[in-house]
């Protein structure tokens, strides 16, 4: 055997995981080769010196924990979120709308509708506007339409609010009562094992009174 | 109760089964991390990563019974990849000389007196020490089969080589180790084996 190889089979050797044909094999080179003898006595010695190195405590403890998420509510449908942008969007344009000052203009035929943020001051020739009158007259009508529509859109959005509000409520006391009823069962259930349980100690007992010879009187009143 | 049953059980659904997995590894993870990587500074994290994986990757876990070869499977690619990602940095930022670490100090420098080796934290210094001072690869094996008691056939399995090629590095790092020692003055007779 070469020592390449009896350098293996010292490994195998000294771990504990050598065959019993190998270790023939190699004692029988040991025997004959001083180099490896010395060898092998020092990787044992080497072996030792490392088991000096004693294991250490890990300064935190490691605790799993799976992060859990609660639902209180499921969320709004898609179609009741859209309602209430629509809403604020439409009451948004109708205040801007109260706003904004709209000229009408008739001139050989043609009607022109213009608007703007304010009132031009520079208008040349007031016969083809409205008057100052039916101009505030126009804008009180549409600041009342404007607030009737709020006041609609917000008894709208109350009416989802309330709905909501009860089916959640609803839904609450139902899961509740659900809850209570798997209690009772359960209670119920548990009742009847433990009644069940004391007849059977109850029996028992008597047997043993009886197989004892010690009588027992029901009831001391009788 | 088996590794393998814990397993079984925290795929269905009790949770508490992993804790008891971890509770059971984690001190052989952590000295496995410490002895390989020689420093007590990333010891938590790369040990946390290690379970970590281990939690993202139980599912897919094949053989059950050989999970001791695969989580220090994990730990070992955990800690490779954290040499490569301190080395990665430190080809950026170098290190300044005072704020090199100590032990590697330690280990440049000059020897021990062989009275200093009285506890078993002397032995822990020196030791750890020395292994640094190996090639990786021959630290590595002398680490999971000193310290973990792993047989050969499980190292080959952790790491994808050939046994016989795994023996022949240790051998040579248990050469090593013991110039290394005799070299920081470790009497030999300190380390004669009885036979």
């Amino acid at each position: 055997m070469k020592c390449e190889n009896a350098q293996i089979l010292m490994m195998d050797l000294i771990y504990n995981e050598i065959g019993d044909r190998e270790e023939r094999e190699l004692k029988e080179h040991l025997s004959e080769c001083s180099s490896c003898r010395q060898d092998l006595e020092e990787l044992q010695g080497t072996r030792d010196t490392l088991k000096q190195w004693p294991d250490s405590e890990a300064k935190v403890t490691l605790v799993f924990a799976e992060r859990q998420t609660k639902t209180v509510h499921a969320p709004r449908p898609l179609w009741q979120q859209g309602l209430r942008w629509t809403a604020s969007a439409a009451a948004v344009l109708l205040v801007m709308l109260s706003l904004v000052s709209i000229r009408y203009s008739s001139s050989n035929g043609n009607v022109q509708f213009s608007m703007g943020w304010f009132s031009s001051p520079a208008q040349t020739d007031n016969s083809q506007f409205v008057t100052k009158e039916e101009l505030q007259q126009s804008q009180r009508e549409q600041i009342l339409y404007t607030s009737s529509m709020i006041d609609e859109k917000y008894r709208e959005q109350s009416t989802d609010n309330y709905t909501m509000i009860n089916e959640l409520v609803e839904g609450l006391e139902t899961q509740r009562r659900e809850d209570l009823e798997v209690i009772l069962t359960s209670f119920s259930r548990y009742q009847q094992s433990n009644n069940e349980k004391i007849y059977r100690t109850n029996q028992n007992f008597l047997d043993l009174l009886k197989y004892t010879g010690v009588e027992i009187q029901r009831g001391s009143d009788e | 109760m088996t590794d393998a049953q814990l397993i079984t059980d925290y795929l269905d659904g009790d949770n508490r089964a992993f804790n008891t997995l971890v509770h059971r590894w984690q001190p052989s993870v952590h000295n496995f991390i410490c002895r390989f990587m020689g420093s007590d500074s990333d010891v938590g994290d790369i040990s946390q990563n290690v379970f970590l994986r281990v939690w993202q990757n139980l599912g897919v876990l094949k053989d059950r019974d050989r999970f001791s070869s695969w989580i220090f499977q994990i730990a070992v690619n955990q800690c490779r990849d954290h040499i490569r990602s301190v080395s990665r940095a430190r080809e950026h930022f170098p290190l300044a000389d005072s704020e090199e670490p100590v032990e590697t100090r330690a280990a440049l420098g000059g020897a021990y007196s062989p009275d200093r080796a009285d506890s078993g934290e002397d032995w822990r210094r020196i030791l750890n020490s020395v292994l640094q001072t190996l090639p990786e690869d021959q630290r590595l094996v002398i680490v999971l089969k000193e310290y973990h008691g792993l047989r050969f056939n499980e190292i080959a399995h952790i790491l994808q080589e050939n046994e016989n090629t795994l023996k022949a590095r240790l051998y040579s790092g248990l050469k090593n180790v013991r110039r290394r020692l005799e070299h920081r003055g470790i009497r030999k007779e300190d380390m004669i084996h009885e036979m």
